[in-house]
């Protein structure tokens, strides 16, 4: 994929026509208008067709010269957090022209609150980033400072990895590597303002200062900074987090578009200096040492690039604490003085993050609440405060962090704070390629979507760059009906058929639910009436068993190299890591053991299993991969008895082997039971199907249809308010369309093979 | 028609979010059927189809078991994602529209016509952008709500005489809804009151005085008035009951009713009483089948295990504990949703931030605890609540002249069946009703089972009619619970007995043509249901010549209808063989209950099997959700008063509304402290 035009862009900048810097947008949109044939000279194929059909009936020219000298991009991406990133990552490495957008460039890929990446449901959201040709896992793997495998007592489903890292060094890094990236431009302005054509199709982006930038897709992610409010107790300040200027403007321009917006509410705790605290006498939290991997697939990816000293190569301790009696008396006796309690702010926060208010309030019983404290870089002497948010006033905030034990003389660095910020509901707002449905071209991704976390943002910033990025090629007709056919069904991804239409950039990329965490994540967006900022909680996903964070990689590299974020060399690692464990397993089913030959393997297997090994006189014995299904009998085990593969597997692929064998029963009950799903919900529905002519549809939902226009006959079913009457109306209605399009084309066939 | 589902109890009316929290929405469509429109006759019927599975569970019980409909095309099951399922019915003809009526009070829903009402689409609007705004659409003014609720719950008062229409000294009319007081006011002038007085019932008081006509002030009848203010009421409304003389048409109560429906009280329908109940937290979905298996109890016993399942479940609980099966189930749900919540939190979130979570061997206990074993304790008493609900039906079956209809006239106590020497006498099937141990059971006598060569011998013909009749009493012997195959002692098993039996045997239907081959060969013939073989006349012989094989019936038995001797034994032979597992728990399941329960089972018994052979507990998770979700279906939605009233009820009683992953989701965060 060759872009006419690359480099050499900054040119410009800034110099617009006058009449086009006012800030009313429906004269830009005009005067854009007016504009429109010339401007597209360097533009593509696409372009270049609706520039003729429309330049045909827009007779002047006048403001093209002006327009002309504006700066043009492929895909604008506005804001650089953990969205914007990996968006314009994978639009310029998809080889779009692309322009990052920031209020500062100095707070690139910040982390306002945990310094962490992974996590239970997180991890696996890491994993299938990686495996898409994103860039979380990688940076988490460069820049960590301690990391952990969570859950390592359950099944290898819900293994998951965390890190935390150095925050100055992640947003370094991250800049670095934005640097590195060909095609892709950085630089600060504040987007208030969209601009769009008459079909409402976007056009370009407005800044406060008045700049336009041209672009044929642009990628919001502006976090909580729209219209954010920072609130310390009672004190509030406009700012999108502590210290940064909100946004406002970009929220009212997308209600005139006609966006419903709302408010979601999040907070980070307060920050201590280490060196106040008594870490000796608190509980000592250590990272796991000699992990096999971290989150990125690459086996040839240098994780220590960044890591110039070995001091940056030792993992830091996280240290546990505890509430006292005194941090509850003070917080019980102070209850008034909190937004929730003293009740002057009636949002409450999401349930998964209670503030320690509410901890003690609901779980009076329990004495003491577990804290723990977490470095915020190598080089950074702050603690996070972890487990102990808190709407209480700044001055209580280190009262209270004083009667924890280990901070009796703790100096807060930073206080506590809740922030308050503009979100889209993506309910029939936003389509699962992240593309609104009202502005064609523009996409929105990350906690503007109502989501939390830097994981659920990057994996959406990610899909986000990808679609913008196909969008450009993709035909406007064919948006819709060939996104909708890659839904094709809840049951299992027909993978071959998403990465065939991935790869021929055809058609936009909607993950399916089966095929990942990400998939999930942005499907549940589009269809579910959200209530609190959206977290990605394994429980969520009705593909459990097979979404792990280990195959994450066999579910998704095809389609990362197919969109051309994979490069080959990966691809081939991964297609070897596949045969690898192909061939291993094969030869684990071809090996059998009986408890009179193979004693000594047979009887630790019995001893770990309690269940007997059949011997050579009683039947065929069991394979290796018979044992290693067994609970208890790891792949380790089989090696230590010399049954290991002749050459050595790396530790990730005997990992795949292990998990794939144990899990390929409970993964067939699974997909057993998601195959009770009825076969019709799968099928596709015309872009341009009329839903207001289906009368036996409740007139409700044919508004509702018809604002939301779901994909397939299973979004339409899990949008609230659409009954399974109008699920089976809608049915009913597709099966006759496709039965009379059927009997049309046969007609035809049948008349053109008649003889005239 | 369209059903727009109102708002909860705590919630403003009519918006759009309301809408997609209750997560249910109906539509009945007159002169539609379900699936290809144009292929199908069109017929008038109702289609009801609800989101949520849980509420349909509720719409369809709260059919079938308070009223008196019938489900024409019962379930169309699309299994949907993760627990939804969509199903739908339909009910034809002219019940559709007693059903629409009967929709408007379930679940708040209200029938407005067809046509655009989706304009409500746009709730975020414009606004000022820096105001803080609430996550939810939550209650601005619960006193206001609740005031436009209490509105949208029962716009109209129902009233209808509750007891027998004609006979019997005294008639209750009773009212219930809004209005119930005020129109009583209107209608009854209490004794030593000033008529110019104002005045108003006072709850739970009787008052004696006069019914009057509202306009004319014509007297109806000197009665008693007992009012019931909401909530203290069977339905949570407004309740008021009158007590008239009883006529021997009824005419004294109908004159009281017909004033009340001129003052815009409305005629309730079968069981709307209960239904209102039900609607409005008075009773739960349990609770509200036990009312209809109580006022349909045929014997005591079967109304003494549809009272148990009906008291409440903490109540129940103090007293003898574990014996409500209301509160088994209600302990087997939440600690399907203790464990769920549990596992997912250790899941969701390390496992080393969360305290105090179950370990796996807590779960697996608590699962075979409270779930699987009250769910097989449940289902043992299934068989015999069915018994007691619907009683059992007995065929008596043999040759001709063997006695059968004097052993029926002398079971039921009476003499419905004509008794005469003749072969063939009985040539319809004929039918007596008797309690045993509090089953209703109905004894059938059948034609005499004989080959159409034997009645020549006897120079009584088998005609046509006696033909028919034989067929039919083999039909019956097919179809019921028990057979009587009776013998007569005295001729003992001869070959016309065999004859008889194997056309019993053979699959009823037949008449066995030939007596040719007589004994040899199959012994170890058997029907279907269980079979009592019994030897009457033993008062003019002992048993003689008896049947080779005994051991094939469940039960032999030696009776005398002429004396009566041996008629206990047979009496304790057919409940025996009727509930073998005799129970005495004092409840027994539905068979609706029952399905969902089986669901249940299968679940548990898969996760205990799996968990015992080692299966990751993460593995076993579905199998929890499987189990929850089916639970949930039986022990349906309670709301409290509490939280209609305009009281906060707690988080988790408004919880129990939502699915199951938002209430698993609930139950964790409400039972665990994850704070990282």
């Amino acid at each position: 994929m060759s872009m006419s035009m690359s480099t050499s862009v900054c040119g410009g900048g800034g110099r617009i026509n006058p009449s086009s810097s006012s800030s009313s947008s429906s004269l830009i949109s005009r005067s854009y208008r007016r504009a429109r044939g010339p401007c597209h000279a360097h533009s593509h194929a696409r372009h270049s067709t609706s520039r003729c059909r429309l330049s045909a009936s827009s007779p002047s020219s006048v403001w093209a010269g002006s327009w002309d000298e504006d700066e043009y991009y492929d895909v604008v991406v506005v804001g650089a957090g953990h969205a914007g990133c990996e968006a314009a990552l994978a639009a310029a490495r998809m080889g779009r022209k692309t322009l990052l957008l920031t209020l500062t460039l100095d707070k690139i890929a910040w982390q306002p609150c945990n310094p962490a990446v992974g996590g239970p449901a997180k991890s696996q959201l890491v994993h299938e980033i990686d495996a898409l040709g994103g860039e979380m896992g990688r940076m988490a793997d460069r820049t960590y400072l301690q990391r952990r495998v969570l859950n390592r007592s359950r099944g290898p489903a819900v293994w998951a990895l965390r890190a935390q890292t150095d925050k100055r060094m992640y947003s370094d890094v991250m800049r670095t590597i934005l640097e590195r990236t060909d095609n892709l431009f950085l630089r600060e302005g504040m987007v208030t303002d969209i601009v769009t054509d008459e079909n409402e199709t976007l056009t370009g982006v407005t800044t406060h200062y008045g700049v336009t930038f041209r672009c044929a897709a642009a990628v919001v992610t502006t976090g909580t900074f729209g219209n954010g409010i920072v609130w310390v107790g009672r004190k509030q300040v406009s700012a999108g987090r502590a210290g940064e200027s909100a946004v406002s403007g970009l929220t009212e321009c997308l209600q005139r578009y006609g966006f419903e917006t709302g408010r979601l509410k999040t907070g980070t705790p307060s920050r201590v200096d280490r060196r106040t605290v008594d870490v000796s006498r608190l509980e000592e939290q250590r990272g796991d040492e000699g992990l096999p991997k971290g989150f990125s697939f690459d086996p040839d990816f240098d994780p220590d690039e960044f890591r110039t000293t070995p001091e940056l190569r030792s993992q830091l301790s996280c240290y546990v604490t505890r509430t006292t009696a005194a941090t509850a008396d003070l917080v019980n006796s102070n209850l008034d003085e909190t937004p929730t309690y003293g009740g002057w702010c009636d949002a409450k926060g999401p349930r998964y993050c209670p503030s320690i208010e509410d901890k003690f309030v609901r779980f009076p019983h329990r004495e003491s609440h577990q804290v723990f404290l977490e470095p915020e870089g190598y080089h950074m002497p702050e603690l996070y405060v972890q487990g102990f948010s808190t709407g209480l006033p700044e001055r209580l905030q280190v009262a209270m962090l004083r009667t924890l034990p280990g901070l009796e003389n703790c100096v807060m660095m930073r206080p506590a704070y809740a922030v308050e910020y503009d979100y889209v509901p993506c309910q029939g707002q936003v389509t699962p390629t992240l593309m609104t449905s009202k502005v064609r071209g523009l996409f929105l991704a990350g906690q503007i979507n109502g989501t939390t976390g830097y994981e659920e943002a990057a994996g959406q910033g990610l899909l986000a760059g990808i679609n913008a990025s196909l969008y450009i090629d993709v035909g406007e007709n064919r948006i819709a009906d060939v996104a909708a056919s890659s839904d094709s069904g809840e049951g299992d991804v027909d993978a071959g058929a998403l990465v065939s239409r991935a790869r021929s950039r055809d058609s936009l990329l909607v993950l399916p639910r089966s095929s990942s965490y990400l998939g999930v994540l942005i499907d549940d967006l589009c269809t579910k009436d959200l209530r609190e900022p959206y977290r990605m909680l394994t429980s969520r996903s009705e593909y459990r068993m097979s979404l792990r964070q280990d195959n994450a990689d066999a579910r998704l590299s095809a389609v990362g190299h197919a969109v051309g974020l994979l490069s080959d060399r990966r691809y081939e690692a991964f297609e070897k890591k596949r045969a690898t464990v192909a061939a291993e397993r094969k030869r684990l089913s071809g090996i059998r053991i009986f408890a009179d030959r193979q004693v000594a393997l047979a009887e630790e297997v019995e001893t770990v299993t309690k269940q007997r090994v059949p011997s050579s006189t009683k039947g065929g014995g069991l394979t290796l991969e018979e044992l290693v299904r067994r609970p208890g009998v790891t792949y380790e085990l089989i090696e230590k008895h010399g049954f290991g593969a002749d050459e050595s597997l790396s530790a990730m692929e005997k990992t795949s082997v292990e998990v794939e064998v144990k899990y390929e029963g409970f993964i067939k009950r699974e997909s057993k039971s998601r195959r009770k799903v009825a076969g019709n919900e799968g099928m596709s529905i015309p872009k341009d199907f009329d839903y207001l002519s289906v009368d036996t549809l409740s007139m409700e939902s044919r508004h509702k249809l018809e604002s939301i226009r779901p994909l397939t006959l299973a979004q339409a079913s899990r949008i609230g308010g659409v009954s399974p009457a109008d699920i089976n109306a809608l049915m009913v209605r597709l099966l006759q369309e496709k039965r009379n399009q059927q009997r049309d084309e046969t007609n035809r066939a049948k008349k053109e093979t008649t003889p005239v | 028609m369209i059903w727009e589902p109102c708002t909860s109890p705590t919630e403003p009316p009519n918006t759009e979010h309301r809408l997609m929290d209750w997560g249910f929405h109906m539509t009945a469509v007159f002169g539609k059927t379900t699936g290809a429109a144009d292929a199908l006759p069109i017929l008038p019927s109702l289609r009801v189809r609800v989101v949520s599975n849980r509420i349909l569970c509720h719409v369809t019980r709260v059919y079938t078991a308070l009223t008196d409909f019938v489900c024409v095309e019962s379930f169309l099951s699309v299994g949907m994602k993760r627990f939804h399922t969509f199903r739908s019915f339909q009910v034809h003809g002219r019940l559709a529209v007693h059903s629409l009526t009967r929709c408007a009070c379930l679940k708040h829903a209200r029938l407005v016509p067809r046509g655009p009402c989706g304009a409500s689409a746009h709730v975020h609007g414009n606004r000022p952008a820096t105001r803080p705004r609430r996550l939810g659409p939550g209650a601005s003014n619960s006193n206001a709500a609740a005031t436009s609720q209490q509105e949208a719950i029962s716009s109209d008062t129902i009233a209808a005489l509750v007891t027998a229409p004609c006979g019997g000294a005294v008639a209750v009319v009773r009212i219930s809804g809004p209005q119930a007081l005020e129109y009583a006011t209107h209608i009854f002038e209490p004794a030593g009151t000033n008529k110019e007085e104002e005045w108003t019932p006072e709850s739970h008081r009787v008052y004696f005085g006069r019914a009057v006509h509202p306009t004319s002030r014509i007297l109806l009848d000197e009665c008693l008035l007992f009012a019931m203010k909401a909530p203290r009421s069977y339905t949570r409304e407004d309740v008021v009951e009158i007590q008239t003389h009883g006529s021997e048409t009824g005419v004294v109560a109908a004159r009281v009713l017909d004033a009340l429906f001129e003052l815009g009280a409305r005629r309730a329908e079968p069981g709307e009483f209960t239904l209102r109940a039900y609607v409005n937290g008075r009773i739960d979905l349990m609770q509200a089948e036990s009312i209809g298996m109580l006022v349909s109890a045929q014997t005591a016993e079967a109304a003494d295990v549809a009272l148990g399942a009906l008291v409440d479940e903490r109540s129940s609980s103090d007293s003898s504990a574990g014996s409500s099966f209301a509160a088994d189930m209600t302990r087997a749900r939440d600690a399907c949703l203790d464990a769920l919540a549990s596992l997912e939190a250790s899941t969701d979130f390390a496992e080393d931030d969360i305290p105090d979570l179950l370990s796996d061997e807590e779960v697996l206990s608590m699962i075979k605890r409270d779930v699987h074993e009250p769910i097989a304790r449940a289902l043992e008493t299934r068989r015999a609540g069915e018994l007691l609900r619907a009683g059992a039906r007995v065929a008596l079956c043999g040759r001709v002249n063997a006695g059968k209809s004097s052993l029926l006239n002398a079971l039921s106590e009476s003499d419905a069946a004509i008794v005469a020497d003749v072969p063939g006498t009985t040539r319809d099937v004929v039918s007596a009703v008797s309690s045993l141990g509090g089953v209703p059971v109905t004894f059938l006598d059948t034609a005499g089972l004989r080959s159409d060569s034997q009645g020549v011998a006897d120079g009584a013909q088998v005609d046509d009619i006696e033909r028919q009749g034989m067929q039919r009493s083999a039909r019956a012997a097919a179809t019921c619970d028990a057979v009587l195959f009776v013998v007569d002692s005295d001729a003992g098993f001869g070959a016309e007995d065999d004859v008889a039996w194997r056309a019993l045997v053979g699959g009823g239907g037949i008449v066995a043509s030939s007596t040719s081959d007589s004994s040899n060969g199959d012994s170890k013939m058997r029907l279907a249901v269980p079979t009592i073989l019994v030897y009457n006349k033993i008062d003019v012989a002992a048993p003689s010549n008896r049947h080779p094989d005994e051991a094939s019936f469940d039960r032999v038995v030696e009776v005398s209808a002429t004396t009566g001797k041996g008629l206990d034994d047979l009496r304790e032979g057919v409940r025996a063989v009727l509930s073998p597992k005799a129970t005495n728990v004092g409840w027994a399941v539905s068979e609706r209950q029952a399905e969902a329960l089986i669901r249940a089972r299968v679940a548990a018994d898969a996760f205990l099997s799996d968990a015992h052979a080692g299966v990751p507990i993460d593995v076993l998770v579905p199998h929890v959700r499987d189990a929850a979700s089916a639970l949930l279906e039986i022990t349906g939605v309670r709301r409290r008063a509490r939280a209609r009233l305009g009281h906060h009820g707690s988080a988790e009683e408004e919880l129990v509304e939502e699915e199951l992953e938002e209430a698993v989701l609930s139950r964790l965060f409400s039972t665990y402290c994850v704070g990282k």
